[in-house]
């Protein structure tokens, strides 16, 4: 049999894919910025795929065409060798070696991985090395979506959420298709396991919400059935069909065995806490609170409001005289002024309970210690945003009074402002308008501009990034100027065969 | 999940340490009940006996230092200072807070 082999096509596709690496850089900038250098690849991986698991797919297809003369079998034969080959060393290092405890064979298989990007390959062993143990985040590395996972993966084994709750910011608008495949699978798997092992499964959903893959779906099943109320049962053959499609179905047999076999209820459901609460336990309830808070639990407005409600009625005006009088006994030099000095420090403490509650706190029907708070924490909240954004009114890019630090520090102050922004607008759903239009405008607009003119090439990636959600946050306020500059942002150096 | 908030943290830990939890007295307990108890515990602390390293809260068993008890006695012999840990260590204990020392009992 005579096997051709379509070289003009071949050609054709290698030209398409050279020019296609070298990304279009088209900042709608003003000022210079440095020339792309295209996608960056690996030379030994590249060079492993080109000559070793290429001619190997290709002897397959030969093999396959003497022994049944046919394209489709050859076909066949080529592209069930070269996927086995492209994906068996990441399955070995990534499902195997790692989670049995081998990280530097792990690291050593994901070696032989072929790669066509430098970024992937790094992000890759960075990422192996952040979940099952080895070297450190190396001190220089450009922003791209591999570091976040990276640091937010780190920061939880040293007792952080902080990594956690920004990179969850970042995926929370970003397509999870255009994360790498390893990332928006194995990567979410990752960042929920150190929930799931500590048996909070509400935490684990948070986390999971934004994969994809197998996995992830048995592990949010997981999660639902933990969460369901007692009276629904889950599905068993839905549950073991999840599980049987699943990958490390060792490590997960037991969860799955737990969750048939127990079907509890939220292990931590709240109970209803009384909108009213009784003189005596106003104490309790506030230390309880500040528990919560301390443990980094979620606290509701309406626990607040009850707490401050019961504060005024302690804190009132009988309650003042008999602090007064105790003072007095007690031989204080100013008794008012010690009687005094309580209030200030009860509401300092609401305060920073108000500074840990989480979602809607809608305004306070009855002006009160409540509504103060509230307001309060708007004005914090406001003030956290205006921190970041101050820097950018009055001042270019030669006048800006701030270091820019490297793509990636930079990217994860601006996610922690977009963090901010997320709980300011959460309490106060007008307030973007507001802040917008107080120097919000200019920050989002100008930040990636800036990056991009003091990092060149290495701030590509982060500038489409900051572009893309500024962009959407001019959409939401009807702002057609910076609409167009940040849609042209968002496209600076995107290279036309790596779309992320 | 929310970032565990250091502030809040700060409080808690001060209001477990309210220094009559710390020497496990009534909040209305007399200057001379207050000295007597803290030698006692200083005592016991030095000649390490267990159970003075405990104290109970109302968030659980905490552990008792000698800084700590010494800390206590110094808090409450400022009236004002004593005033503050007095309203709240009534509070916690689900008492109406600030009676008069005249109208309390001490607790058994």
């Amino acid at each position: 049999m005579t096997l051709f082999i379509p070289i003009a096509p071949i050609l054709w596709a290698l030209v398409w894919v050279f020019r296609a690496i070298q990304g279009k850089s088209a900042p709608q900038t003003k000022g210079y910025v440095p020339p792309s250098r295209g996608t960056q690849v690996p030379v030994v991986q590249t060079l492993l795929f080109l000559l070793v698991y290429l001619p190997l797919a290709l002897m397959a297809a030969i093999y396959a065409a003497d022994r049944s003369p046919g394209f489709a079998w050859s076909g066949l034969a080529f592209g069930i060798t070269l996927v086995l080959l492209c994906s068996a060393p990441y399955w070995l290092a990534w499902r195997v070696l790692g989670p049995f405890g081998l990280p530097v064979l792990g690291r050593l298989v994901l070696y032989l991985a072929p790669c066509i990007e430098l970024e992937s390959f790094q992000g890759n062993h960075e990422l192996f090395s952040a979940a099952f143990g080895g070297r450190p985040k190396p001190e220089r590395w450009t922003a791209t979506p591999w570091p976040f996972f990276v640091i937010a993966l780190r920061r939880e084994s040293e007792g952080s959420a902080e990594g956690v709750d920004q990179l969850l910011e970042f995926l929370a608008v970003r397509p999870p298709r255009r994360l790498p495949r390893r990332l928006r699978r194995q990567g979410v798997e990752l960042l929920a396991w150190p929930a799931i092992r500590k048996g909070d499964w509400e935490e684990a959903q948070r986390r999971l919400a934004p994969g994809r893959g197998r996995g992830v779906r048995l592990l949010r099943r997981l999660a639902a059935i933990h969460l369901m109320p007692e009276s629904q049962a889950p599905s068993a053959f839905l549950l073991a069909s999840a599980w049987l499609l699943a990958p490390e179905r060792r490590y997960t047999l037991s969860l799955v065995r737990t969750a048939l076999a127990r079907r509890p209820a939220r292990g931590d459901r709240r109970v209803e806490e009384p909108a009213v609460i009784p003189e005596k336990d106003v104490w309790l309830r506030h230390l309880g609170l500040l528990a919560r808070a301390a443990a980094g639990r979620a606290i509701s407005a309406a626990d607040v409001e009850a707490l401050a409600r019961g504060w005024e009625a302690v804190l009132g005006r009988k309650g003042y005289m008999r602090l007064v009088i105790r003072a007095a006994e007690l031989g204080a030099p100013d008794a008012q002024a010690a009687a005094a000095a309580l209030r200030p420090a009860v509401e300092a403490e609401l305060e920073a309970l108000a500074e840990a509650v989480e979602g809607e706190w809608p305004e306070p029907a009855r002006p009160g210690l409540a509504r103060k708070l509230r307001r309060r924490r708007l004005d914090r909240l406001f003030a956290a945003v205006q921190a970041e954004v101050e820097p950018f009114r009055g001042h270019s890019f030669a006048t800006f009074p701030r270091k820019l630090d490297t793509p990636l520090a930079e990217m994860e102050r601006w996610l922690q402002l977009r963090l901010s922004l997320r709980r300011l607008l959460s309490s106060n759903a007008e307030a973007l308008p507001t802040a917008w239009h107080n120097g919000l405008r200019l920050a989002a607009c100008n930040w990636p501009v800036y990056l991009l003119q003091a990092h060149g090439p290495a701030a590509y990636w982060a500038c489409r990034e900051m572009s893309a959600w500024c962009e959407t946050l001019a959409r939401e306020v009807d702002d057609p100027e910076i609409i167009k500059l940040s849609h042209g942002n968002s496209q600076v150096g995107r290279s036309r065969l790596f779309r992320r | 999940m929310a970032a565990p908030s250091a502030e809040c943290e700060n409080h808690l830990r001060r209001h477990l340490a309210n220094p009559f939890l710390v020497l496990e007295l009534a909040p209305g307990a007399s200057r001379d009940e207050l000295e007597r108890q803290g030698a006692k515990l200083l005592a016991m602390l030095a000649a390490e006996v267990r159970h003075a390293t405990i104290y109970s809260t109302p968030r659980g068993r905490r552990d008792r230092t000698a800084e700590m008890v010494r800390a206590a006695l110094a808090e409450l012999r400022d009236p004002a200072r004593r005033l503050i840990h007095e309203w709240w260590a009534q509070g916690l204990a689900g008492q109406s807070p600030v009676v008069s020392s005249r109208q309390r009992k001490l607790p058994e």
